[in-house]
């Protein structure tokens, strides 16, 4: 398909996921991601230097893999952030992949050796891409600006699954944490935006997670990452308890997850005040911010159902509004 | 055949898709006031688009708005009529359903039924459109009853008389504007079929009913220049049954004193009683085959379509055969359908008349 006409299309599609989160009583919106084959291949669409290859580390699957340098072809999001600006009536937020999951999900060892011997080598060749196009989305007006880096989180499952950690080549996890950190600070640098978020979270599709284990081993890199927030997973029990926020730094926002993304099962209000105020015990009041767990669909072909997201939206800003009445 | 389609087996919805569980509520919040009909009219033009790109995207010739605007295809009418009162026609007693209202005073037209939806299509499509509004026997059958409505109209016929003037204007507006098929909705004709029914309703006089249906419909065509006017049947379905059932034998006469060109019929459920009474569909009228059957879960093949397709082709010379589904997936707002369902089987609709061209052509 002719992929102006693909973008014409989605142009007549997106205003209606918009104008469902608004009717959800959402605070911030997003155009959905409807645009996107996959939260992080995203940064693969818009760059040249990549080409779908099978990995023996993911056997019957293709991914976009690094083979030649990278050439920036295209903003990464700035397009859709337009867009999404202009239809709106409420404040957006805008999500681009980290540099580190960018670099952990796209180079591999087989194909990508020659254009970067290393991972770090191509992390670092990622890292003014991401933080040009941040710069971009500033000067554009958006709201939040977040840098999804999952595969921050997934450390913790690296500890618990020596075979993935095989899979995944990880040899030195400090190692590995220092290059997310490292990455989130060379990605935001000198970009001047008040609320730049990163998401953190266990992966999931067809309504299952990859991985599960609490924050702990991660924590102490959420102080060094000169970001605002942290939109964490802490609704679904993968996600190991709530106590691990007794080492949240004390000078960022916390972005609670209070929805349960992969459960068809529909927080009510009360549901979403009870795990607030669960937090309350841990962040103050003021430095708490309201989220699903994670994105319903960072791949497209994400099994979850538009209805029941829908209804899950709507009780998170029921439940905002109720903690409200309680609180402010 | 070249006047409605380059091609065999022209595919046409019948109206009205699913909406996402946010707009029934919007629908829902409009009629209770909690919205303000301007700011539901202006969301509502950002969503249309996404479900007409739908239907382009299954490959329909004809498509619709989905009727997302619509609380129900036949409140539209009294949406844009006063005379009406909200919600006093209740479902029968332990079962569920919608409310109607009834109408309880003289009728008279506030602003078009139809047009402004079919206008802002009519802009968003590059396809033929399809644009449905109820026929005058359904409204009457569905919106007058004898406990609120007889101070304003002593019989049901006398407050179809009064709808057929308006509903003839409407279809005249909209073949003005350009509207390439017109449907007039007689879900209440089939209906009839149903001895049981029949019964419930307290039918004595069934060939008097079929002659009311027949006058609505040709009240509210005549001198309507238009070459593609249809007449919808079925056996209406909430909640993925249907109100009635049985073949359409005793209406079938009825048919051919219509004057119009098309009747999309619901074929492909069991309930609509089987294919052979095609043998007295009339001569000179096109059908339109029902060929997806929206009640049920399973979404059919391109080869189930074909198949349908053929076995009708027995009856009717295949010129005069156009594909639709049995009925619209959620004449209702309330009905709660899926849309990732219809989408399936809309593209098995296409796909089946794709393989039904390579084969007849």
């Amino acid at each position: 398909m002719d992929s102006v006409y693909a973008d014409r299309t989605l142009d007549d599609v997106v205003p209606a996921v918009i104008r469902m989160q608004e009717a959800a009583g959402l605070d911030y919106v997003s155009d959905g991601e409807w645009r996107r084959d996959s939260y992080v291949n995203i940064f693969a669409d818009a760059v040249a230097g990549f080409e779908n290859r099978s990995r023996s580390s993911i056997p019957g699957a293709v991914y976009p893999t690094p083979i030649a340098p990278l050439r920036q072809q295209r903003p990464i999001a700035l397009h859709e952030a337009r867009f999404a600006k202009r239809v709106a009536e409420r404040r957006i937020i805008m999500a681009v992949p980290s540099p580190y999951t960018v670099a952990r999900r796209l180079w591999s060892p087989e194909h990508s050796t020659s254009p970067y011997p290393t991972r770090e080598a191509f992390m670092q060749a990622c890292i003014p891409i991401i933080n040009e196009e941040l710069k971009q989305l500033t000067a554009a007006g958006v709201d939040a600006i977040q840098l999804d880096d999952p595969w921050l989180s997934l450390m913790t499952w690296l500890l618990i699954d020596p075979e993935y950690r095989d899979r995944e080549q990880v040899i030195d996890i400090e190692h590995e944490i220092e290059m997310s950190v490292a990455g989130v600070n060379g990605a935001v640098d000198g970009v001047g935006h008040p609320f730049i978020s990163v998401h953190l979270c266990h992966q999931h599709s067809s309504l299952e997670h990859s991985t599960r284990g609490p924050y702990d081993l991660i924590m102490g890199a959420l102080g060094r990452m000169n970001v605002h927030r942290f939109a964490m997973e802490f609704a679904k029990p993968e996600s190991g308890g709530i106590e691990i926020l007794g080492e949240f730094p004390q000078d960022k926002v916390l972005g609670l997850g209070v929805i349960r993304h992969a459960d068809a099962a529909v927080e009510t209000a009360e549901t979403v005040v009870e795990r607030a105020e669960a937090a309350m015990q841990y962040v103050p009041v003021d430095r708490l911010t309201l989220n699903p767990d994670c994105g319903f669909a960072p791949g497209s072909f994400s099994h979850l159902d538009l209805d029941v997201t829908y209804r899950k939206l709507r009780a998170l800003s029921d439940g905002a509004e109720l903690l409200r009445s309680k609180y402010a | 055949m070249s006047l409605v389609s380059d091609e065999l087996f022209p595919t046409l919805v019948v109206g009205s898709l699913p909406r996402p569980v946010w707009v029934r509520d919007l629908i829902e919040r409009r009629k209770m006031g909690d919205v303000d009909p301007a700011v539901a009219d202006r969301t509502l033009d950002d969503l249309v688009p996404a479900v007409i790109r739908m239907q382009e995207a299954a490959g329909l010739d004809y498509v619709s708005d989905g009727e997302w605007r619509r609380e129900s295809y036949v409140k539209n009418f009294s949406d844009a009529v006063e005379g009406f009162e909200v919600d006093l026609i209740q479902p029968r007693a332990g079962k569920q359903g919608a409310s109607y209202p009834a109408v309880v005073a003289p009728i008279r037209q506030e602003r078009p039924i139809a047009l402004d939806e079919a206008r802002f299509t009519k802009r968003a499509t590059s396809r033929r459109i399809l644009v449905a509004v109820p026929s005058p026997y359904t409204i009457a059958r569905r919106m007058w009853s004898s406990k609120h409505s007889i101070s304003a109209y002593p019989t049901r016929e006398a407050f179809m008389q009064a709808c057929i003037p308006i509903v003839n204007g409407e279809l005249r507006r909209l073949a003005a504007l350009g509207v390439d098929a017109i449907q007039l909705d007689d879900p209440w004709l089939a209906l009839l079929v149903d001895p049981a029914y029949r019964e419930r309703e307290r039918i004595e006089d069934v060939d008097q009913e079929i002659q009311m249906s027949v006058d609505g419909v040709n009240g509210a065509v005549e001198d309507v220049d238009h070459p593609f006017i249809s007449v919808h049947l079925c056996h209406a379905h909430g909640n993925r049954k249907h109100s009635t059932q049985g073949p359409y034998d005793l209406i079938m006469g009825a048919l051919g004193q219509m004057r119009v060109h098309r009747f999309a019929m619901e074929f492909a459920t069991p309930d609509a009683g089987g294919i052979e009474v095609l043998s007295q569909f009339p001569d000179d009228k096109m059908l339109g085959l029902g060929v997806i059957d929206h009640t049920d879960l399973r979404v059919e093949t391109p080869e189930i379509v074909a198949a349908r397709a053929e076995a009708a082709m027995r009856y009717i010379p295949v010129e005069r055969i156009t594909l639709n589904p049995d009925c619209g997936f959620a004449p209702s707002s309330i009905n709660p359908m899926d849309l990732d369902e219809a989408y399936l089987k809309l593209r098995a609709l296409s796909e089946g008349a794709s393989l039904l061209r390579s084969r007849f052509s």
